[in-house]
């Protein structure tokens, strides 16, 4: 039964993940935007790397490359040039999955664990723990804080009300990620299934965790026109009067010669 | 179409004219630089920094303003500053 409930929300997970890759893929085609690639990758991977792990019970190939994904995304997305961390988290990143593939060749760890670990394999368990959290404390904070932030400096401004929310939606679910990072060390040592409560708990706080931030997200990207309507019930959108090249540059003319 | 309202707006701001004016001469500034026929949800940062380096600024030398340089690098620090929108704002 226990294992039932956490299954039901890796599948709610995994298919709100999938839905959003294949919208984000159809937009990019249509609006070019190539720094929706990352993205893209971003919910591919994070999907099959559950998949890879419930199937074979391991997914050392395609670990932490999402976390990889969605910090090129934030560069390309809010930091073009403009000063960033981008690099120091790409490296950061890129070395965390260097040891973890080096761990997993000698001891295959994941969360749930396989089998039970043995006394000299503990403080190997934890460092795996440590890169798992790292990755995405490396990760999802900075996007998260980063929409945050510009969710703050467009909130007074004439923005259409829904991108606010696109905004706050991206920007709180990224930062509720964080959590799972601490969660990863309570996860026991001497347990292999979910059926028993304590790591059932554990599982529970973190697959609850990532389906707020995955249905989030399939809100955030995929927001219904009835939905964007609601949000913007109090929004004044501009109408621009039809005006000839040369009714404009007139218009321009008056007012800088009133000046 | 969310960041060339906010460049209209600021261009307007900086010029002392009417908002749509602003946001006109932006418009008019990207069909200059592109086909009319080109969708404007395709324009990518580097197209948007171009036109307002090259099209906005052949437009406002035309009409005499003065402080060229100052518009188009407030123009260019609110696009580096305001980018996301071009993606947030469009998909």
């Amino acid at each position: 039964m226990l294992n039932f409930i956490i299954n039901l929300l890796y599948l709610i997970f995994f298919g709100s993940q999938l839905i959003t890759c294949i919208f984000l893929i159809i937009r990019t085609i249509k609006i070019k935007q190539s720094n929706l690639l990352p993205l893209i990758l971003f919910f591919f991977f994070n999907p099959l790397e559950v998949i890879l792990i419930l199937l074979v019970g391991s997914s050392t190939i395609v670990n932490m490359l999402s976390n990889i994904c969605l910090v090129i995304f934030t560069k390309y997305t809010f930091f073009r040039e403009k000063k960033s961390p981008f690099w120091y988290l790409l490296i950061s990143l890129i070395m965390l999955k260097i040891i973890d593939v080096v761990l997993k060749v000698y001891i295959p760890f994941s969360i749930p664990l396989n089998f039970v670990v043995s006394a000299p394999q503990v403080p190997l368990f934890y460092l795996y723990l440590t890169l798992s959290s790292l990755s995405i404390l490396l990760s999802y904070p900075w996007l998260g804080l980063t929409a945050i932030k510009y969710y703050k400096s467009i909130k007074t401004k004439n923005v259409e009300s829904w991108i606010k929310t696109r905004y706050k939606l991206i920007g709180y679910s990224s930062l509720i990620m964080i959590i799972n990072g601490i969660l990863y060390f309570l996860f026991p040592i001497d347990s292999y299934s979910w059926e028993q409560l304590y790591p059932f708990i554990i599982g529970l706080l973190i697959t609850i965790n990532t389906t707020i931030f995955s249905i989030s997200n399939l809100i955030a990207w995929i927001m219904p026109k009835r939905l964007k309507d609601y949000l913007n019930r109090d929004y004044k959108a501009i109408v621009d009067e039809n005006l000839t090249e040369g009714e404009i540059m007139n218009k321009i003319r008056e007012d800088t010669n009133k000046e | 179409m969310e960041i060339i309202k906010y460049l209209g707006d600021l261009l307007a701001e900086k010029l002392y004219i009417r908002p749509a004016a602003g946001r006109g001469l932006v418009k008019l500034a990207i069909k200059d630089r592109f086909s009319p026929f080109k969708p404007i949800n395709q324009l990518k940062f580097n197209d948007y920094k171009e036109v307002i380096q090259n099209e906005v600024k052949n437009r406002l030398k035309s009409l005499g303003i003065s402080n060229i340089d100052l518009v188009i690098n407030s123009l260019v620090n609110s696009l580096v500053e305001n980018q996301s929108i071009i993606t947030l704002g469009e998909v």
